[in-house]
């Protein structure tokens, strides 16, 4: 099977006296279903980050789509390949309505208009957002924001997809569509989330941080 | 009203493109005018213009109440014969009268035509519009992006002043209120600068490489290019007015 990230022995400082992810190493193939797990400030989200090569690491070594990452330039495919979900969905909706923001990464992707317009309607019909293709996220419910950049990611037709709390402030109908739209995809997954009863519905194995270090 | 957005976005009628268009015509017709009557006449224009498409007498007059207790301020200072202390009783000028007259329609003109027309587009279509007028990029980029985080920012410091008022905070005079506003302040600023760097990670995380694509793309009719002339018309017809 297709090993999509492979690192080794990562090693990872927000500063001196900051070590955050210490000697991890792990893969994530295609079609894998990781759920990551581990307390507040165990480093879930930095080595989410980390993937997409929002954090570089100090040590150790990051392999993505068949090659060493490591600088900005290297980690620029990656980021078109593997969709990273942030854990405040406000970040990540920065345009005017929900359909430019779904259309932002396609038309980066250098997909024709006419490509892009039928991802954006086929994304948000899938995740039953479709009434509010030209609504501003600041008229969004929670849940609705959070499907909505999971719209603005998987419009990208992403391999992977990293999830950092996905589940948060969501309502039981947003996550059966959630769960929904998880199983059907063909993307690889790695989810980062407190929510066991939702990871025991998607994932098939488990990364345990505990201090920046892989428990199990 | 900028900023507020409504159901009719992008069925906005007639195409933003034409309105700004119409609204900078009229702006710089509007400075060129001398006359009361002009004036008044183009103001009485921009009022069924802005009335024509939508906007509210409610916003209009609110906003015409805070220009207008403006000007009465500026009225003894321009209007009267000489401004001093030793002048009192100041006698109105009936010349100078005439000029604050002007200044006074002109400036309500101006702010009819500009609340009624552009005011009735929310800030992401105003945005999106200049974006097609070729106004630099990052200028309407940073209108989008105002229009999308502002309100955000809006919430985070109506958090911060609720925690604060929670643990028995409350304006007053004093240091300790400047103390206080200034930590909220400071914290909001510190909370926006982070929102920022996970914005352009956000940016980068779909790909962003400095280019800006629009999806949407307003469709400029025929009955567009008529409504831009028939103002650069109405506009002409004010002006001989004024010249006569």
């Amino acid at each position: 099977m297709e090993t999509l990230f492979a690192l080794t022995n990562v090693d990872f400082a927000y500063g001196p006296d900051r070590p955050t992810l210490s000697g991890i190493s792990m893969t994530l193939d295609a079609n894998d279903r990781v759920a990551l797990t581990g307390n507040n400030g165990s480093g879930k989200t930095t080595l989410l980050h980390a993937l997409v090569g929002l954090n570089k690491p100090q040590q150790g070594e990051i392999h993505a789509f068949g090659r060493q990452r490591r600088t900005e330039k290297d980690f620029y495919e990656v980021r078109l390949r593997a969709g990273l979900l942030f854990e405040d969905s406000d970040d990540q909706l920065f345009c005017a309505t929900v359909a430019e923001d779904v259309a932002f990464g396609p038309f980066n992707l250098g997909w024709p208009r006419e490509r892009v317009a039928a991802a954006v309607d086929s994304t948000l019909a899938r995740l039953g957002l479709s009434h509010s293709r030209d609504l501003s996220a600041a008229e969004l419910s929670h849940g609705e924001k959070r499907m909505a950049a999971l719209a603005t990611l998987l419009a990208m037709n992403p391999a992977a997809l990293l999830l950092d709390e996905p589940t948060n402030g969501m309502d039981q109908a947003h996550i059966d569509v959630l769960i929904q739209t998880l199983q059907d995809t063909e993307a690889a997954l790695l989810i980062a989330s407190h929510d066991h009863a939702f990871l025991k519905r998607i994932a098939r194995r488990s990364l345990r941080l505990e201090n920046g270090r892989i428990a199990s | 009203m900028i900023g507020q957005p409504d159901q009719t976005r992008f069925r906005f009628k007639p195409d933003p493109r034409a309105l700004i268009l119409g609204v900078g015509l009229w702006t710089i017709l509007f400075v060129l005018m001398q006359t009361p009557r002009a004036l008044a006449l183009a103001g009485g224009l921009a009022l069924i213009l802005a009335k024509a498409v939508g906007a509210s007498w409610r916003t209009l007059i609110r906003r015409m109440a805070a220009l207008n207790a403006l000007l009465i301020f500026l009225l003894p200072l321009m209007a009267v014969e000489s401004f001093a202390l030793s002048a009192w009783p100041w006698r109105l000028a009936p010349d100078r009268l005439i000029l604050f007259a002007a200044v006074a329609l002109r400036a309500n003109a101006i702010l009819i035509l500009a609340q009624g027309l552009v005011g009735a587009m929310d800030m992401a279509t105003l945005g999106h519009a200049l974006v097609h007028l070729r106004c630099p990029p990052k200028l309407a980029h940073l209108i989008v992006f105002s229009a999308r985080y502002l309100d955000l920012l809006r919430h985070e410091w109506n958090r911060l002043y609720r925690a604060a008022r929670m643990r028995g905070f409350r304006m007053s005079i004093g240091l300790r209120t400047w103390r206080v506003l200034g930590a909220l302040v400071g914290g909001l600023l510190l909370r926006s600068l982070d929102r920022a760097e996970r914005v352009l990670y956000a940016m980068k995380c779909r790909g962003y490489q400095g280019r800006f694509f629009m999806l949407h793309h307003f469709r400029y009719t025929a009955a567009d290019a008529v409504f831009v002339l028939t103002l650069a018309l109405a506009g002409g017809i004010v002006i001989w007015l004024d010249r006569m």
